[in-house]
């Protein structure tokens, strides 16, 4: 039953869903092996690709998928609650993009093309493994967290796909200003690969590394519980069609 | 028969279904919400106010294209998928309007309508400049930018964002768009990766900035006039073949079936 639930919603969402993350991780190794046929260093741009690139494309994916279902009106008749069924879409595409990103940081850790910030030289490769999720989950759970929100407040996939592309830039455009302003640190998402933080840092900066990567994770479940309380209102749900 | 009634009528209800989005609206509010994060109510202009007249109403203009374009495409992108999903393209073509007009008017609509908050948040920043410069040159000088600077630009953005998803899902668009807008306006090109970057072909509007008017704070400096003319009629020329091909590429389609 659960696989075949599994199945169903796959073909409703589309190869498409699936695809994405392969094809851009599969992009980004292309351009590591030119940038190493050049002899530069391609760990940074790896780096980007699971901290920066993957989550805005599960962000702008989840939104859309979240605010639509071309069945909407049939789906609010069911038994099961839409939420749950949304749910479901939501742990289908974050568990998929998890285990590209999870084997690809396999690959980029055993070629030895990791950019991690290490607190000591001499740190175990479990810990330093650990760290390297770290840097990707982090976003991953933000941009997907607001991808839902956003869907489901504004009610228009393009206006949540614009936002999170303009949260995307202004991260990046701005990193050095959101990094010296505290109160931005709950939400600063790319400080890995664009201050860059890498190598072994003194502890202080090591520990505020971290702390920023929990806080972000703490914000992410926020808006998750708000996109879950705002999928709970079918009035909202229906009127996302006529937003479009 | 003559297309002009079509052409203004396809531009008015364009220009009014997307005027009408509350999305448009509240997503520039947004985006500038993210401005005054940044800069606080003068936005930008903390880094600018000691220039000169001409940089500094540039520096505005160009510092607004790293962040509006990206909110104009990526609303733009759903166009052309909505007629198909609505289920009137196929209305459409009983229609006596002929398809290249339908294409321009949708373009021509759509592109106004979301320029329109773009220049009034443009104009907010123009007034806090006239308001502390006290130099009424300020206004024409503004205009001129908009028009140099931010307009080729969006026109650019707007053909690749109406064409682009008749081939591609709309959210893989809009995710390859946001990816390029980094790598082909903001990623420096002594980074490793080939990049547009600092080319003519930038829509972010460098060498417009440096050509026209002086403004070097940025990755483009010392741009002669002429690099500045090449820049804006490569967007603009790029613009027009874009559409070009998509109604091509529709009229093919429309052959097959």
């Amino acid at each position: 039953m659960f696989l075949d639930r599994l199945r169903y919603e796959l073909k409703l969402m589309g190869k498409r869903v699936i695809l994405t993350p392969v094809l851009v991780m599969l992009g980004f190794a292309l351009i590591a092996i030119f940038l190493h046929t050049r002899a530069e260093d391609p760990s940074r741009t790896l780096s980007a690709s699971l901290e920066i690139i993957l989550p805005l494309a599960t962000g702008i994916v989840i939104a859309t998928i979240t605010s639509h279902d071309a069945a909407i009106e049939l789906q609010l008749t069911m038994p099961k609650k839409y939420d749950r069924t949304v749910l479901r879409r939501l742990i289908i595409i974050f568990g998929w993009t998890v285990c590209i990103t999870l084997l690809s940081s396999i690959i980029i850790y055993a070629l030895k093309f990791w950019y991690i910030p290490l607190s000591s030289p001499s740190e175990s490769v479990t810990l330093q493994f650990l760290t390297q999720v770290l840097t990707w989950i982090a976003p991953l759970l933000w941009l997907v967290g607001i991808g839902v929100c956003l869907a489901l407040l504004l009610r228009s996939r393009s206006a949540s796909g614009a936002l999170i592309g303009g949260i995307w830039i202004f991260e990046i455009i701005f990193k050095d200003y959101i990094a010296a302003t505290n109160w931005l640190h709950p939400v600063f998402l790319f400080p890995t690969t664009l201050l860059p933080m890498v190598g072994t840092i003194p502890q202080v900066y090591f520990n505020l590394w971290l702390t920023t990567r929990f806080e972000l994770l703490g914000t992410a479940l926020v808006f998750l519980l708000i996109g879950w309380l705002l999928l709970r209102n079918p009035e909202g749900l229906l009127k996302t069609s006529s937003e479009e | 028969m003559n297309q002009l009634p079509t052409l203004f009528g396809v531009i008015n209800y364009e220009f009014r279904m997307q005027f009408r989005r509350r999305a448009l609206w509240i997503t520039f509010l947004c985006i500038a919400l993210l401005f005054l994060i940044r800069g606080g109510i003068h936005f930008f202009l903390v880094f600018a106010l000691s220039q000169p007249l001409l940089p500094l109403v540039a520096n505005w203009a160009r510092s607004l294209n790293f962040l509006l374009p990206i909110v104009a495409g990526v609303l733009l992108a759903d166009r052309l998928a909505r007629d198909r999903k609505t289920r009137v393209d196929e209305l459409f073509t009983s229609t006596p309007g002929a398809l290249s007009v339908r294409l321009a008017g949708k373009y021509v609509g759509s592109t106004l309508a979301t320029l329109l908050p773009i220049f009034l948040f443009y104009s907010i920043g123009v007034g806090s400049i006239l308001y502390q410069t006290h130099n009424v040159m300020t206004i024409p000088y503004a205009l001129a930018a908009f028009a140099t600077i931010s307009l080729p630009g969006i026109l650019f953005v707007s053909a690749f964002s109406i064409a682009c998803p008749f081939l591609l899902w709309v959210p893989l668009y809009q995710f390859l768009f946001v990816g390029y807008w980094f790598w082909g306006n903001i990623l420096s090109p002594h980074n490793g990766i080939p990049t547009l970057s600092a080319t003519i072909l930038t829509p972010v509007g460098g060498y417009m900035a440096s050509g026209f008017f002086g403004d070097n704070q940025q990755l483009i400096v010392n741009a002669t006039v002429m690099q500045g003319v090449e820049s804006l009629l490569l967007l603009l020329g790029i613009s027009l073949l874009v559409m070009v091909v998509l109604w091509q590429l529709m009229k093919w389609e429309q052959a097959r079936q």
